[in-house]
């Protein structure tokens, strides 16, 4: 009880010496937001076509339209990652036990991909989930800087395999950034005073 | 065994709700579109290794992106968190601004 209580006083302090509001999430940027929007047709354009492409010469890595959608789309979600992160600088995301519990070893998901019959893997083991890079960066940029990440692998895989697998499921995982990154900036909105 | 994701999908949904305890209901609809999302994504990529559209690799690569997509969801609804008390803060002290002031003297708040 002595606790809240100071952490009120400490509150109420700060509200005094601000003179006006509190500020827990950083400030809305709608060019941010823009920018994903921007970003996530595009990205969602090239794997429609990648996906009709298949292994034809248009979908390999090697084509010069393919290489420039990287070089452009990756230079985009870096310079989103980094107005992200410097919006925000000093904090880190608490969300790394939360999905390990969730994906992570002896998840659910894992256990579900147990049952892919082991004649059916060519290539390896069995797929399983790993634990997460850390983030290094504050909540409101995670989603951004996983954008940047997710682009970079994918691209890592086109260039490694010449031709890029499992679109639909690479537009899943970047659905989900996107709609996460702007569920986000919806919020930061929100709170503005 | 092929690949379910109506045995999939209640499980993790199930795991996310408990791990989110009250803040389940703020983040409900972004966690299940997205939890949905992730994963179809998986399943879709174990289809891809058994029909030998991927390989093991490829699927596995999925399976670390989704992995990290999750947290990214995650992280959004500590933001919603953070969001929404910023709002209510601000809205108690908007609504005594002007009383405090008055009384005060000085514009305080």
């Amino acid at each position: 009880m002595l606790r809240l209580l100071r952490s009120l006083g400490v509150v109420l302090l700060l509200v005094a010496v601000a003179g006006c509001a509190v500020r827990f999430v950083p400030a809305y940027d709608a060019t941010i937001e823009a920018d994903i929007n921007d970003l996530h047709k595009k990205v969602l354009a090239f794997l429609n076509k990648m996906q009709v492409a298949g292994r034809s010469d248009a979908g390999k890595y090697t084509s010069s339209a393919v290489k420039s959608f990287y070089t452009e789309a990756t230079a985009t979600t870096a310079n989103l990652a980094l107005r992200a992160t410097i919006r925000d600088t000093g904090k880190q995301c608490p969300t790394e036990t939360a999905a390990q519990l969730l994906f992570g070893a002896g998840g659910p998901l894992e256990a579900a991909l147990s049952r892919v019959p082991a004649t059916a893997q060519p290539g390896g083991p069995a797929p399983t989930a790993t634990t997460p890079t850390a983030q290094q960066v504050a909540c409101s940029a995670v989603n951004i800087v996983n954008m940047d990440a997710t682009l970079r692998r994918m691209e890592a895989q086109h260039r490694a395999n010449g031709r890029l697998a499992l679109t639909r499921s690479w537009a899943k995982i970047f659905n989900t950034e996107v709609r996460a990154a702007l569920f986000v900036e919806a919020q930061l909105k929100s709170a503005m005073p | 065994m092929a690949l379910n994701l109506q045995d999939i999908l209640p499980t993790v949904i199930g795991a996310a709700q408990r791990e989110a305890g009250q803040t389940w209901p703020q983040i409900r609809t972004l966690a299940e579109t997205s939890l949905r999302d992730l994963s179809q994504a998986i399943v879709e990529a174990g289809e891809g290794v058994i029909s030998g559209e991927a390989t093991a690799d490829e699927a596995r690569v999925i399976v670390e992106e989704a992995l990290r997509a999750a947290t990214g969801v995650l992280a959004a609804a500590v933001v919603g968190g953070q969001a929404a008390a910023q709002r209510i803060v601000n809205a108690a002290i908007a609504a005594v601004r002007q009383a405090v002031n008055a009384a005060i003297g000085i514009p305080l708040l």
